[in-house]
Formats: structure tokens, C-alpha cells, sequence
């Protein structure tokens, strides 16, 4: 998108899988796994949304293709690393490819929205004389550049997840994880928010947001729907054909990142898989 | 380095109190090991003027003619472990038991005949006063047939080197012992300053921080904390030697190498302790 605002954004994909669980099991000291022989795999560009009731395994996936965590069983490939074959020192390698925001925002308190881009630049190393002009340009991409300069403390929720997303895109990422981002948002921060997931998915970004908000989901009927109970992966909206994506759960990246028009929303605020069994 | 530096202070500034704390608890500690080094050194250097007694005395027959004293010289001044050989006629040391035995000088005036013998008193190199090498020249020195008896004073030579190792093995141990209290003093802090910033650490490696970037900052901040520390001590032993040295007995100062040695150890444990400290919270994470 040459001459866009998202100018600062480039993304080379070379794997066709941008993230793959195969098989994973992940458990931990209770009786059931919080992951059960789990497989899906995710092409460059998609936007996905990773749904299910709490504790039905959504933060867990999340963590696992951000290698915080390592399965129990099978193997999670993510960005091209792999949980069997990338050690604990590598890590970082992956973490620079792959973007994670969370519910809670996790900005660093007592500094200001710019200080708080530029940390996440110096830390990844980038040229010193390159870090301010980047951070302001990341958080023009957001919207804040007017408060750049204000302390994290004194944004509101919405304008906090605006730096934490341009601080998760601060290495240019190939993927990016999100775990509830608008859990903590009012509707018209979260429509901002989901906006720019929008528009990064559009450039190429490939995107996975872990949410419960069925509202949320039906207002992107484009993107695809994972859901997770207990543990389980009961459906992909991928393999029933209703989202608009081929068998093998591709998608033309942008292409299917647009919202429905509030006209296309389904009226009867039912959830997609709902809908889905009933054909 | 920039960013290490500046994280660092931005650290001490979070945390005065705990950084001077850290940094003073960690002084007390190897002041400790300063006392022991000053007491140790002292100890030596009363016991290298002891040392320099330690002497080997042939006494010889009262036929023993000049050359075949001559040839024994020659001989024992020849062996490596030996400094010099001093010849002593019987008349030098009538006149040396005068001197250092003047309670028996009246005995001695009386006697008709110099009842003393001539001796040759052999001095050991510095580093070959020890009881091994003293009985090894004074077995040599016996094989010549004009020797009357050979001593070197075997007991208290013994006992010299017994309270030399002892020192030694005290320094060493508690020396030691106290060095690793520093050492965990100083990772206790970095625990409590990695703790402090566990979140700030956490997002650095969500945004994919090398390990070594995370641990650099922790590592300047332990290797500072030890050098205060270790200065701080250097400064309590100073003063301590200054108060017994003006107000109780004639003692003498630590090389100043020491005082260096001493400041780079605090330095070293606080970047090691530190080290395994951040390895471990990272380890845990």
C-alpha cells in the first residue's frame, strides 16, 4: 500500500502456513488437558478468530504459538519455528516475527505512549537514530500521534490498546496473536481497534485473535472461526464452507478483511456456529 | 551499552534504598574478609621475622682443624636450600652467650676454661625455612665427621609452621564463607530488583529480547553494587587499622593490591550472583 500510512509495513511470507498445531495436547496439573489433540493450521493472510467459552483453551493455543509455553503432546509450528526443534534461547527469534496484544495491555506504567513504542524498537535493536521516527510514525499508523507524548496512565482503554498494537507491530511482524484486545474496550473503542486489526490483515498481516465476543465475530462473517470446548476444536468455519475461504482454510489476505456492513449483520444475534449447524 | 547504562541508573534511582543497602550489606560482609586479610597479613609478617631465626647451628669437636672447617663451609655453603654459613670460634661465642645470657655471666667469668664450642651457624634462603628443609640440612651437616651435635631447633620450628598453616586455612575458609554471604546478598537484591521490574522484563521478552539485552542491565547493576560494596569495605578495614594502629599497637596496612583485589572480587561476585540470578528468573518464566 505505497504512499498509505501503513507505508512502514512490508512482509515477506515465505511458508504458505503461517502457523500449524499438529496434534497438540497441552496439559497441566488437572484431570483434563486444556488442549486435546488439537490440529488446524493457518495460511498467510487469513484473519481467524479463535473462539469458546472461558478456560475452553483459546489463551492457551495463543501461548503455545507464541512458545511461552510448549505442548505435552504434537508440535506447533508458528512462523516457521517449531516447538520440537526451536530451544529456549531462540525464542526470540520467533517473538520478533510474531506480534502478541493482550487483553490488559501490558504497557509499561509511568511512561509515555512513545516511550513505550520506542522500548519495544530498542529492545528488538534497531538503529538508535531510527527509533524515535519510527515510534511516532507507528503511532501516527495508530491514530495517536496527537498523544504521543501522554503518560499510558492517563489514556483510555481504547488509546492504550492503539500502543500496544503499534508497539506489537514495532518488528514488523508476520502474525500477529491477540488475546481478547477488546475484552476491556466500550463498543466504540473496540469498532477502533478491530479496525486496525482490519487494516493490518489487509496488508498482509496474517491475524488470530482469541475472543469471546459472538457480536464481534458476526460483524466479520468474512474472516474464519475456529472454536475450542474444552479443550476440543469442534469447529472450523473453514471446512463447512460458510466463511468465505477454500477447503484447506485459505483465504486471499485483505480480500476477506472487510466487516460486514451493519446492514449484512445477522439480525437474530445468533453465533456463527449456530447458524452453521442449522443448515 | 547505552540503553544498559541507562537502565541501570534509571534502577538505582527506582531504588536507593535498596541499592545502598545491598551495597552496604555486602561492604560489612567483605569487610569481614578485609579483617581476616589484615590480621592475616600481620600474622605473616611477624612470623617472616620468626622465620629468619630458623637456623641450622653444627657445633664442632674441639679438634676439628681449620681446613677441615674450611672444607665443611665450602660444602654447606654449596647446598641451593642454603643462604650463607657463618663460622663461630669458640671465643665468639663465649662473648655472644655474655651478651644474650647476662644472668650466667658470673658462671661464665668464673670458668677456667672456655667450655663452649665453635660452631658453624647456618642461615636458610627465605623460602627454605621450614622444618623439611631445616632437618635435611642439618642431616647434611651431621655426615661431617667433625661435627660434635647439629641443631635447629626442631620443636618451635614445628610449631611456627603449624600456627602459619593454621592462619592460613582460617583466612581461607572464613574468608571464603563470607565472600559467598556477599555473593548472596548481592543475588538476593538483583532477585528483589528482577521482581520489581518482573513486568517490564516479561514484555521485553514478548517483543523478543535477547536474553542478553535482558541481562546486561542486571549484570552493571550487581557488578556496581559489588564494587560499592567492596569499597566500602576497603574503607571500614582502613579505618579499622587506622584505630589499632594509633590507638592500640604498631600494626601494619595491606598492600594496596590487596584493597584492589579485594573491590574486583565484590565486582566479580555481584555480576556473578547477579548473572544467575537473572538466568535463573528467566529459566522460570
Amino acid at each position: 500500500m505505497p504512499g498509505s500510512r501503513w507505508e512502514i509495513l512490508t512482509y515477506e511470507v515465505t511458508t504458505p502456513h503461517v502457523i500449524k498445531f499438529i496434534h497438540v495436547t497441552k496439559e497441566y496439573a488437572r484431570p483434563e488437558p486444556a488442549l486435546n489433540d488439537v490440529s488446524f493450521h493457518l495460511l498467510k493472510g487469513q484473519f481467524l478468530f479463535l473462539t469458546g467459552h472461558s478456560g475452553s483453551g483459546k489463551s492457551t493455543a495463543l501461548r503455545l504459538a507464541h512458545l511461552v509455553e510448549r505442548p505435552t503432546q504434537g508440535e506447533v509450528r508458528a512462523s516457521g519455528f517449531s516447538s520440537l526443534r526451536t530451544s529456549r534461547r531462540d525464542v526470540w527469534k520467533l517473538r520478533r516475527q510474531v506480534g502478541y496484544v493482550f487483553q490488559d495491555f501490558r504497557l509499561l506504567p509511568g511512561r509515555t505512549a512513545l516511550e513505550n513504542v520506542s522500548f519495544a524498537l530498542e529492545v528488538i535493536g534497531s538503529p538508535k537514530k531510527q527509533i524515535l521516527p519510527r515510534a511516532q510514525r507507528l503511532l501516527g499508523q495508530v491514530g495517536l500521534a496527537p498523544k504521543a507524548g501522554a503518560v499510558v496512565g492517563e489514556l483510555s482503554g481504547g488509546e492504550q490498546q492503539r500502543v500496544a498494537i503499534a508497539r506489537a507491530l514495532a518488528s514488523e511482524p508476520l502474525l500477529l496473536l491477540a488475546d481478547e484486545p477488546t475484552g476491556n474496550l466500550d463498543e466504540r473503542a473496540t469498532r477502533g481497534i478491530m479496525e486496525l486489526f482490519w487494516e493490518v490483515n489487509a496488508l498482509g498481516m496474517t491475524v488470530l485473535m482469541a475472543t469471546h465476543d459472538l457480536e464481534l465475530m458476526r460483524r466479520y462473517p468474512s474472516a474464519r472461526v475456529l472454536e475450542l470446548d474444552q479443550g476440543h476444536l469442534v469447529y472450523d468455519s473453514a471446512h463447512t464452507g460458510r466463511a468465505a475461504s477454500s477447503g484447506d482454510g485459505s483465504s486471499q489476505p485483505g480480500a476477506n478483511a472487510r466487516p460486514a456492513p451493519a446492514g449484512e449483520l445477522e439480525p437474530t444475534g445468533e453465533p456463527a456456529r449456530a447458524q452453521q449447524h442449522e443448515t | 551499552m547505552l540503553y544498559t547504562i541507562r537502565e541501570t541508573l534509571i534502577a538505582f534511582k527506582r531504588a536507593p534504598l535498596l541499592t545502598g543497602l545491598s551495597a552496604a550489606m555486602v561492604g560489612l560482609a567483605l569487610f569481614v574478609v578485609g579483617l581476616f586479610g589484615l590480621a592475616t597479613y600481620n600474622v605473616r609478617l611477624y612470623l617472616e621475622t620468626l622465620e629468619e631465626r630458623v637456623a641450622v647451628v653444627a657445633y664442632l669437636r674441639d679438634d676439628a682443624t681449620t681446613a677441615d672447617i674450611a672444607t665443611m663451609e665450602a660444602a654447606l655453603g654449596m647446598l641451593p636450600e642454603v643462604l650463607v654459613v657463618e663460622f663461630v670460634t669458640k671465643a665468639e661465642a663465649l662473648e655472644k652467650a655474655y651478651r644474650e645470657l647476662p644472668e650466667f655471666n658470673e658462671i661464665l667469668t668464673d670458668l677456667e676454661v672456655n667450655p663452649l664450642p665453635a660452631s658453624l651457624d647456618i642461615q636458610l634462603r627465605p623460602g627454605s625455612r621450614n622444618p623439611a628443609t631445616a632437618e635435611r640440612v642439618a642431616q647434611q651437616a651431621a655426615l661431617h665427621p667433625i661435627v660434635e651435635e647439629v641443631q635447629y631447633g626442631e620443636e618451635w620450628v614445628e610449631k611456627l609452621f603449624t600456627l602459619r598453616r593454621m592462619g592460613a586455612v582460617t583466612t581461607t575458609v572464613l574468608g571464603t564463607a563470607f565472600a559467598v554471604v556477599a555473593a548472596l546478598i548481592i543475588g538476593t537484591a538483583v532477585r528483589i530488583a528482577i521482581f520489581a521490574r518482573r513486568e517490564e522484563i516479561k514484555i521485553m521478552q514478548l517483543v523478543g529480547a535477547h536474553d542478553s539485552f535482558i541481562h546486561r542491565p542486571f549484570l552493571l547493576e550487581g557488578g556496581i553494587t559489588g564494587a560499592l560494596g567492596g569499597a566500602l569495605a576497603v574503607v571500614l578495614t582502613y579505618t579499622t587499622f587506622w584505630s589499632v594502629f594509633n590507638y592500640l599497637f604498631t600494626i601494619s596496612w595491606i598492600p594496596w593490591e590487596w584493597a584492589g583485589i579485594g573491590i574486583s572480587t565484590g565486582i566479580v561476585f555481584g555480576v556473578l550472583a547477579s548473572g544467575y540470578a537473572v538466568r535463573k528468573h528467566l529459566r522460570e518464566v
